[in-house]
């Protein structure tokens, strides 16, 4: 359980949810746009673009589209800023535009059919994994991760859009159930739910790599 | 390659979890971000000179139309203008003359004649002598016979003339700077 522990903590990049401080610090940015302070709203874009785009990437599974509806997002929460009235935190309030700005395109079928992934590198995968994943199968490692990639993506895109979404905000994202509850406007219980059974999803499609 | 049986260790080491954290590496090179910025300001610019569409504004006026509140009010106002109207038009109140109007000396000279001859008599000099006057004369002359409005339009363009014309042009001014206040 530790080198489980351990792994989490080595894969970098997307991090979980905000601390305090930085809630704090949204806030004040937030009354700054909203007392008409543009270049304000630009420190918030900076901030969270990656990981909105992070979130609608992997729910959409599309570069080019995930590009496309967080700038429309972003556009969104610029355009309704004004209404936040502080009531739930900032990020997940932001959040919540995203994935109702994912999930509205993904009904409405607009999305390109085709999968286009970001690269990933070798370099982000804690060592005693690769080992562990590269005795199990017969490929170099260039393939493996190549290969496990698209296993990956096809597996979260087997499931539905409510189960994925949880998902990726719980375990890709690092949101609390809590947060998640807020930003898809259920209860606490039904985010553990599709939690749970996506996960026992996810466990029958990934079963080759998980020994 | 090594191809043994996975250990007991190995098992440990992948789980979903940990396999779904890798998907935190897919993450687009740094020059995908300056692209991006340079979309975004794009699309922030369209959305601050845009203004809503025809259709979603009169959708939206139709939402404050349709709601409860809103038919009350209108159906009281709608009641108590019919009151009164009705109640002026049946007694003959000179308040509601449009003979009344026509004749007061504070009418402008152009508005007061476009009351004696149809619209389309009005010439080119009498709309270019002041877009205040046009105003009048196209007011006057497109509410004759609704007796009650030719009153209000006749205050207005005796006393008020020019201030109803740029009233309606702040009115749609105030009404693109709410929208890019908006933005």
């Amino acid at each position: 359980m530790e080198s489980v522990k351990t792994i989490r903590s080595a894969i970098g990049g997307v991090v979980a949810a905000p601390a305090e401080g930085v809630v704090d610090s949204d806030l004040v940015l937030v009354e700054r746009v909203q007392a008409g302070d543009v270049a304000a709203f630009d420190a918030l874009v900076t901030k969270y673009r990656q990981r909105l785009f992070s979130v609608i990437y992997n729910i959409t599974g599309n570069r080019e589209d995930a590009a496309d509806l967080t700038q429309d997002s972003l556009i969104r929460a610029f355009q309704s800023i004004s209404g936040f009235k502080g009531k739930s935190s900032f990020y997940t309030w932001l959040y919540r535009i995203a994935v109702n700005t994912s999930l509205g395109h993904l009904r409405k079928g607009r999305l390109r059919r085709f999968f286009s992934f970001e690269q990933m590198s070798e370099d982000g995968v804690p060592p005693e994994m690769l080992e562990a994943l590269v005795s199990q199968s017969r490929s170099d490692r260039g393939a493996l991760l190549k290969e496990l990639q698209e296993k990956l993506n096809e597996a979260l895109h087997s499931l539905s859009t409510k189960h994925r979404t949880v998902v990726v905000l719980h375990e890709i994202e690092g949101l609390d159930h809590a947060d998640i509850a807020e930003i898809m406007k259920c209860s606490v219980g039904t985010v553990r739910s599709r939690l749970h059974y996506a996960k026992q999803q996810l466990q029958i499609s990934l079963q080759a790599y998980l020994g | 390659m090594d191809n043994t049986e996975p250990t007991s260790e190995t098992r440990k080491v992948i789980t979903v979890e940990s396999l779904l954290q890798l998907k935190r590496l897919e993450q687009p090179p740094a020059e995908f971000w300056s692209e991006f910025d340079r979309r975004f300001e794009q699309k922030r610019l369209q959305a601050l000179v845009s203004r809503p569409s025809i259709g979603a504004r009169f959708a939206a006026i139709l939402g404050v139309i349709a709601s409860p509140s809103a038919v009350l009010a209108g159906a009281s106002v709608a009641a108590v203008a019919l009151l009164l109207v009705g109640n002026g038009f049946f007694t003959g109140s000179p308040g509601f003359s449009p003979v009344a109007v026509a004749q007061s000396s504070s009418v402008p000279d152009v508005a007061a004649s476009s009351l004696a001859q149809p619209a389309s008599t009005v010439s080119v000099a009498d709309m270019q002598a002041g877009s205040r006057t046009a105003f009048a004369v196209d007011t006057l002359s497109l509410e004759r016979g609704n007796r009650g409005t030719v009153a209000t339009a006749d205050r207005l363009s005796t006393g008020h003339g020019g201030s109803v014309f740029f009233a309606t042009g702040s009115i749609s001014t105030a009404a693109s700077a709410g929208v890019s206040g908006f933005y």
